[in-house]
């Protein structure tokens, strides 16, 4: 009898603990309760997007713009991470590095993990060709930003559930070749699922988007015709035309415009939805009046003085982009160079900037089209593309020039163009530019810093190296 | 439901049990040709000492005295009764041929106190075979502490108590042997009245009360706990606290044992004259410890240094007008005349002040036969020494057990607290709305206030580059931080007594607690580089109700006097939930009401957060006649915090002890009365991580869409189905001796404490998506030696000097991580690694400063550019360069050894008390160094930078840099050149007491009456910088410990008081 009683006791106690220690989160979304619906994956969709806003809010203006003949360091007390670009002394340390690496295979793996799962879910061809479509435009995204700025890097095209299914997985670097496959690949795919898909936002992914990023692959990896090509369909797609005021891509209601592919959104009013721009482009001094609330800015990211003095006469960019004296509170003007665009003068909050970053546009799309018909001895017919830039500028056309006085007539638009849009460092070391330019302008400025033969490709992040010893580092660092 | 019907089937679980346990006892014999004696046990006010046992000399027959003291036992002709009851003088009596023997037993004063609170139950001190130590109610005597864990520090071998704060209400962090845990909590385990009520802290690392306010997301996230919860305890109610050390003691707490346990005992009535006690106290506190700031001159002096130093950098002249200047080197022209600076103000002065300190305790304590009742009413009330902050408090209890009937007998221990006060943002960059740091960085050379009275700001000085302040009293008044504190708490036990060696206890006690935080950000609060920054407010209340269940079957038996068996098996439940909500509001039209209604609500949360314990024990003790001891534990625990594969765990001790004094051999000397031998091994855990670490997680993120928020989710967290407990095993050898009629007791333990499976945040790479994910990876060790030394110096008849001497070592080791080779970064200036121990300070360390020129020549520099006078670095991997590389281990945030020494004095009715302690070969950042140590010509300094370098023939003391506008020098931001050894020894406290004459007392009508004065906090013997040694910004996250970003310093603090009882 007592075993019996010992026995139920034995049975009621294991049945009711298990109900009793098995707690699940009320109030939050665990994995178990999500991805069940084509809402769902809109929603997975937003928080992958959500992601670029990190990206983009001065990691990449730093790396992209400080680190080149564009802008230098006017902080009374800058980062060291600052600094390293500015100098062009990059360390394995350097947070704008890890930011980038960090949020890219972030955006890896949030699209890999909306991939994992679409096929587990009931949906129409239509919805699941979308979302398909979107992540695989982001992975593309970040991979690309990943390969140029580090080489080689590791490959993950599978969704992670448990730590021992991240420690069996094959974290070493693969070659370059293999990542601009897998780049390459997605764009492919991404512009085909995407295509005829109506009612995008410029801030999601689309067949345009898909093919603008393709053609500027293409370029970095030295495939002119296939660049020429799927440019030329970007252009032919006739969903894109210049905007005819530069200046207004660039300032407050910069949505959806005609010249926009994909831009990265982002929201005043003291939400966390705002960017930095407005602090790290403003000189930084306590008596600027050009705010409400007066507020301050930090003088990180600031036009060198060469820059503004070598926009051609005429150039309706140079003061689209480049401020020359500051409002003071006392209500006085005084000399000062500053950064204009995406500057948000209706901010009085630090960090709080509401003007969209326009990633992709269309004037990229004609310069990388010029580009490619330079590349391939078609250099009459770019002519035409560099000149609808520059018309738009208010600049005089140019005509009959060779090819390398194409490349550098082009490199020099692309300059001014895209100043402040951290496109400087890409177009260099693309163009494999960036140690003559460098070098020459740290000589004319007396600075007594070079650029390396190893420095065209970026350490890879201290922490990952630390995390994974495996990874190894870039050669030189 | 589930939650209604639990209880009830545990407690019929337990009557099971209960049942199951009695079968199994076996029925007393009865015999013939024996006589019958009764009798009656008391004490020596003819008090019945219920539950005295009675036993026949030499025989397992015995008896327990009953409720009146009554008791009936058979026994042999010719026979003796020994009749025994814990904390008296036992005796034994020849029977011969009387039928009633009436008993009355001596207190023991001696063995009274020494009774130990064990893990559900207590033990002689002579027994014990685990480390623990006891802390009395008389040990307990800082009248303006406002929670027990602060008048700790030194009293324990083996803990170390930090007060990181002085702030009102504010924490303490109890460490016993050694940091243990990286990821999971270091904070033991509280048990109040047998109440586990979880562990100490709870999240008031200063960190997260920074920037993050602005918005009014800010504002609603910022829901961590400031108010100390062990300030709800009234520290005049405790009767005495043990702290549970070895595995052999903490092992009974199963998977919540590994860092300790802290076992608080209140006060309970006792039989006999009801006694009504009053304790008065009155004191004022002000800061023990300014700092020395640099006065107008100095500052002038160095302001005009950076800006020409600069310049001349820049390469212009010191000779330069303003007009050819940059912006940031014009230097302003009364600057260069210092003697014609008239303004010469003390910021600090400002913020401090003079503040008082109430306390009144109330209590009552007595009983009948039947029932017995402690009551106690009390009300603490603490301004602080710095404006804008204080601490209410107001506390209940009571404390009742009853005798039902015979053999059952019920009680509870019932109290509720009720705090309040208003917080102050002391810590933290000024830019951040940090207070002291907005002070101490302000310019003296500008007044407080201006013509009108208002608070002085002129945006000149702003301009001109006296940093970016706003009056700090503008500050203070714009930032408002108020915090409700309830809690009420009721533990009720059943308990009765099967057979006479047969005890049933069950317990059911609630614990109910709600938060309440109002936060308020004026537009007078400068968020850097915003100086009217939009105003914001946020407010929360969360909401606490934990549940426990309790049920003990015990058995105690001594057989033939000499075998001492007690047994104990158990099973108990407990679940936890906390409901959360806290919103946010900004865009305030007017800022005269400072409240969330006020504004447009924005933003917003609600979190439910649960956990359950399911746990069974068993605990048997043995002893031969006081002689050999062992003790064996086991609990097995199933937690809802780990991983579906791994929930359940068991968690076994085992100890023996030998007392030497107890041999025949040692019986014929007087010099020893106590020699034991301890050793034990056993394992414990820790669970103090997340509630839901194991399971996968999203989170919410938001991107825009049509101008508007839209929201999206991202996976956060990686579930980890075998999430398990981080174990702890530990070995501990002890020695107790008592010599010479115990003048001299030592109690000396070794330990060696093996920390396995840590529950680890491992980082992993990047590029999995994940940022870290909680595992169980790594080993960590502690190992370390501990002494407790009481000696009574002098006794005379009317003059006593005695000494409690405490000292304690730990050596703290990290022997695995989860990579080879591996790091952890804890903070900007702490790593872990293999080898060191938890968070050592790596930073780039500073060797002076380039006196001359000559000293560049081939020497590593950080930059080019490097000057005579800049700071010079250590290149640790000989590169020549100096950069991040360069950073080595350059100490701990852990003391080498930390001591306590109380002496007592007393001269007849007058006693002294003085209490010392001391910490050793701990470190600390100074975080705030960079605006009080820095070198930029801006902010204002601690007066020792006026000793730096000037030029070649002026160089200063090798400490301090040139002053130098702008960071030339780039990478200066973090070195060791703030990180400085915080080793003390500190006057505790004196407190002097004088207890009027007895006769005196009698024509007053009062039984007791005594007046006291006490200084707390008297001294500090230190080279540390700043405000204070202990103070860390990181609050209870110890593993973070040793981070001071300027604390809200710890006043001293002088009290009057008068103790009465009627």
């Amino acid at each position: 009898m007592k075993k019996y009683i010992l026995y139920i006791l034995i049975a009621v106690t294991a049945s009711s603990c298990s109900d009793f220690l098995n707690l699940q989160p009320e109030y939050q979304i665990s994995e178990n309760s999500f991805y069940k619906s084509p809402k769902d994956f809109e929603t997975a969709l937003v928080g992958n997007y959500a992601g670029l806003q990190g990206l983009h809010n001065t990691a990449l203006i730093d790396l992209g713009d400080l680190t080149t003949d564009n802008t230098d360091i006017k902080s009374t007390s800058p980062l060291v991470a600052e600094a390293e670009c500015d100098e062009v002394n990059l360390t394995a340390s350097n947070d704008f590095l890890n930011t980038v690496w960090s949020i890219s295979f972030a955006t890896i793996a949030r699209s890999n993990n909306i991939l994992s799962r679409l096929d587990a879910v009931t949906m129409t061809d239509a919805q699941k060709n979308q979302y398909k479509g979107e992540a695989l435009f982001l992975r593309a995204y970040a991979y690309f930003y990943l390969v140029r700025l580090f080489g080689n890097v590791p490959i993950v095209d599978v969704s992670f559930r448990s730590p021992d299914e991240i420690m069996k997985f094959d974290m070493t670097r693969r070659p370059v070749a293999e990542v601009y496959n897998v780049i390459t690949q997605d764009l492919l795919q991404s512009a085909t699922l995407l295509n005829g898909v109506a009612g995008l936002s410029k801030s999601q992914a689309s067949t345009g988007a898909a093919k603008t990023l393709l053609g500027k692959v293409y370029l970095t990896t030295g495939q002119f015709d296939l660049a020429k090509t799927v440019l030329k369909e970007v252009i032919d797609l006739k969903t894109y035309s210049l905007n005819p005021d530069y200046k207004k891509l660039f300032t407050n209601g910069n949505d959806e415009l005609q010249e926009s592919v994909f831009e990265i959104k982002y929201l005043s009013g003291n939400v966390g939805e705002g960017n930095s721009f407005s602090t790290i482009f403003m000189p930084s001094r306590f008596d600027v009046g050009m705010f409400p609330g007066n507020m301050q800015g930090a003088g990180r990211v600031l036009p060198t003085r060469q820059m503004a003095t070598s926009y051609e006469k005429g150039d309706l960019r140079r003061n689209a982009s480049i401020g020359d004296s500051v409002k003071l509170i006392s209500g006085k003007y005084e000399k000062d160079l500053f950064g204009l665009k995406f500057v948000d003068f209706t901010t009085g909050i630090v960090g709080d900037g509401g003007i969209n970053f326009t990633s992709l546009r269309y004037a990229d799309v004609l310069l990388m089209y010029a580009e490619a018909l330079n590349e391939t001895s078609s250099t009459a017919d770019a002519h035409t593309y560099l000149n609808t830039v520059r018309s738009r500028a208010g600049l005089p056309v140019k005509t009959g020039l060779d090819k390398a006085a194409f490349a550098l007539a082009l490199e020099n638009e692309r300059k001014f163009e895209f100043f402040l849009e951290g496109h400087r460092w890409f177009d260099l070391v693309r163009t494999g530019r960036y140690q003559v330019v460098m070098n020459q302008y740290f000589k004319d400025n007396g600075l007594n810093f070079t650029v390396a033969d190893h420095e065209v490709l970026m350490p890879i992040p201290l922490r990952e190296i630390d995390i994974n010893p495996n990874l190894g580092q870039n050669p030189g660092y | 439901m589930i939650r209604i019907l639990f209880p009830g089937r545990w407690l019929w679980l337990g009557c099971l049990l209960c049942c199951l346990a009695l079968g199994g006892t076996p029925s007393r014999a009865q015999s013939d040709g024996r006589s019958t004696v009764t009798g009656r046990v008391t004490d020596a006010d003819k008090a019945p000492l219920i539950g005295a046992t009675i036993t026949e000399k030499g025989t397992n027959n015995g008896t327990v005295a009953d409720v009146d003291g009554n008791f009936k036992l058979s026994v042999a002709s010719g026979a003796s009764i020994v009749v025994s009851f814990i904390g008296y003088v036992s005796q034994e009596i020849p029977v011969g041929n009387r039928a009633v023997i009436d008993v009355a037993l001596a207190a023991d004063q001696h063995q009274l106190q020494d009774v130990v609170v064990v893990g559900y139950g207590t033990q002689r001190k002579k027994d014990l075979t685990g480390s623990i130590a006891k802390i009395s109610s008389e040990q307990l005597i800082q009248p303006s502490a406002g929670s027990f864990d602060q008048m700790l520090q030194g009293k324990a071998p083996g803990v170390q108590i930090t007060q990181t704060t002085g702030a009102p209400g504010g924490n303490v962090n109890v460490l016993i042997r050694g940091v243990s845990s990286i990821t999971g909590g270091n904070q033991p385990l509280y048990v109040i009245d047998g109440f586990a009520i979880g562990s100490g802290g709870g999240g008031s690392d200063m960190r997260n009360y920074g920037g993050n306010n602005f918005s009014s997301a800010g504002m609603a996230a910022n829901t961590g706990n400031r108010v100390n919860p062990l300030a709800s305890i009234n520290p005049s109610d405790i009767e005495s606290i043990e702290i549970l050390k070895d595995a052999s003691a903490t092992a009974i707490y199963g998977s919540r044992g590994a860092n300790g346990v802290v076992i608080v005992t209140t006060k309970r009535g006792a039989y006999g004259k009801s006694q009504i006690s009053v304790d008065a106290s009155y004191g004022f506190q002000e800061v023990a410890h300014k700092l020395k700031m640099m006065n107008a001159k100095q500052y002038a002096d160095y302001v005009v240094d950076g800006r020409d130093n600069a310049w001349v950098y820049a390469g212009g002249k010191a000779t330069d007008p303003n007009e050819v200047r940059s912006v940031n080197t014009r230097v302003r022209p009364d600057f260069r005349n210092p003697e014609s600076l008239t303004t010469d103000t003390d910021w600090q002065d400002v913020l401090f002040r003079t503040a008082p300190v109430r306390n009144l305790q109330l209590s009552s304590t007595g009983g009948t036969e039947k029932a017995r009742y402690f009551i106690s009413g009390g009300y603490f009330s603490q301004e602080g020494v710095i404006i804008n902050s204080d601490y209410t408090r107001f506390n209940l209890r009571v404390n009742v057990d009853a005798q039902i009937t015979k053999r059952i007998k019920i009680g509870t221990s019932t109290f509720g607290s009720y705090g309040y006060g208003r917080f102050v943002n002391t810590e933290s960059h000024y830019g951040a709305g940090g207070l002291l740091a907005n002070a101490l960085a302000a310019s003296p050379t500008i007044p407080v206030y201006d013509a009108n009275g208002g608070y002085y700001f002129n945006q000149n000085d702003v301009n001109d580059g006296l940093g970016f302040l706003a009056n700090v009293l503008a500050v203070a008044d714009g930032s408002g931080d108020r915090r409700k504190v309830m809690d009420l708490v009721t533990n009720n036990f059943l308990e009765v007594n099967l057979t006479d060696n047969l005890t049933f206890k069950s317990s059911i006690g609630v614990n109910f607690g709600t938060n309440n935080i109002r936060l308020w950000r004026s537009s007078a609060v400068p968020n850097f580089g915003t100086l009217n920054y939009p105003a914001t407010a946020g407010t929360s209340r969360a909401e606490n109700l934990n549940w426990l269940n309790e049920n003990t079957l015990t058995y105690a038996k001594v057989f033939n006097n000499k075998h001492f068996v007690n047994g104990l098996i158990g099973f108990t439940a407990q679940k936890n939930s906390r409901d959360l909500v806290s919103t946010g509001a900004s865009d305030f039209p007017t800022e005269y009401v400072p409240f969330i209604t006020a504004g447009i609500v924005n933003a917003g949360t609600q979190s439910i957060n649960e956990w359950s314990l399911l746990s069974m024990m068993a605990r048997v003790t043995y002893s031969y006649a006081g002689k050999y001891m062992f003790t064996a534990t086991v609990r097995r625990d199933g937690s809802s915090r780990f991983g579906a594969n791994n929930r359940w765990g068991s968690f076994p001790s085992f100890s023996v002890g030998y007392n030497i004094a107890e041999e025949d051999f040692m019986k014929n000397q007087n010099v020893v009365s106590n020699l034991k031998l301890r050793a034990s091994y056993g394992i414990s855990g820790n669970n103090q991580i997340g509630d839901y670490t194991s399971i996968g997680l999203l989170s919410t993120t938001r991107y825009i869409k049509n101008r508007a928020l839209n929201p999206g989710l991202v996976p956060s967290t990686l579930s980890n189905d075998n999430l398990t407990w981080e174990k702890s095993k530990q070995t501990n050898i002890g020695l107790d001796v008592s010599l010479f009629k115990d003048r001299v007791t030592l109690t000396a333990d070794a330990y060696r404490d093996r920390k396995t499976d840590l529950l680890l945040a491992v980082q992993l790479p990047a590029a999995s998506g994940f940022n870290s994910s909680t595992q169980n990876i790594g080993d960590i060790e502690n190992k370390g030696f501990e002494l407790g030394l009481q000696t009574v110096n002098i006794r005379h008849k009317r003059f006593e000097w005695s000494t409690n001497l405490t000292f304690s070592h730990n050596e703290n080791k990290v022997l695995k991580l989860a990579t080879e080779g591996g790091r952890i970064a804890n903070s900007a200036y702490q790593i872990t690694q293999v080898g060191s121990p938890i968070s050592s300070f790596y930073l780039i360390n500073k060797l002076g400063v380039f006196m001359n020129s000559a000293e560049l020549d081939g020497a590593a520099l950080q930059h080019p550019k490097t000057q005579a006078g800049d700071l010079k670095f250590e290149d640790v991997n000989k590169d020549g360069v100096i950069n991040q590389s360069d950073r080595k281990i350059l100490g701990s945030p852990w003391p080498d050894y930390t001591w306590g020494m109380d002496n007592n004095f007393s001269l007849g009715n007058l006693s002294l008390n003085i209490g010392l302690v001391g910490s050793h070969g701990a470190y600390t950042y100074l975080d705030a160094g960079a605006s009080l140590l820095g070198d930029n010509g801006v902010q204002n300094n601690l007066v020792l930078t006026d000793r730096r370098w000037r030029s070649e023939a002026d160089p200063g003391d090798g400490i301090m840099p040139r002053s130098i506008r702008s960071n030339h020098a780039l990478g200066f931001g973090t070195s060791s050149h703030y990180l400085f050894d915080n080793s003390f020894t500190r006057i505790k406290n004196i407190k002097l007491s004088y207890n009027l004459p007895k006769d005196l007392t009698r024509r007053m009508g009062v039984s007791n009456l005594n007046v006291y004065a006490n200084v707390a906090n008297v001294y500090t013997f230190t080279n540390y910088v700043g405000y204070d040694p202990e103070s860390s910004i990181t609050g209870d996250n110890v593993v973070n410990a040793g981070i001071d970003y300027l604390n809200y310093p710890l006043p001293r603090t002088y009290t009057l008081g008068i103790k009465l009882t009627l």
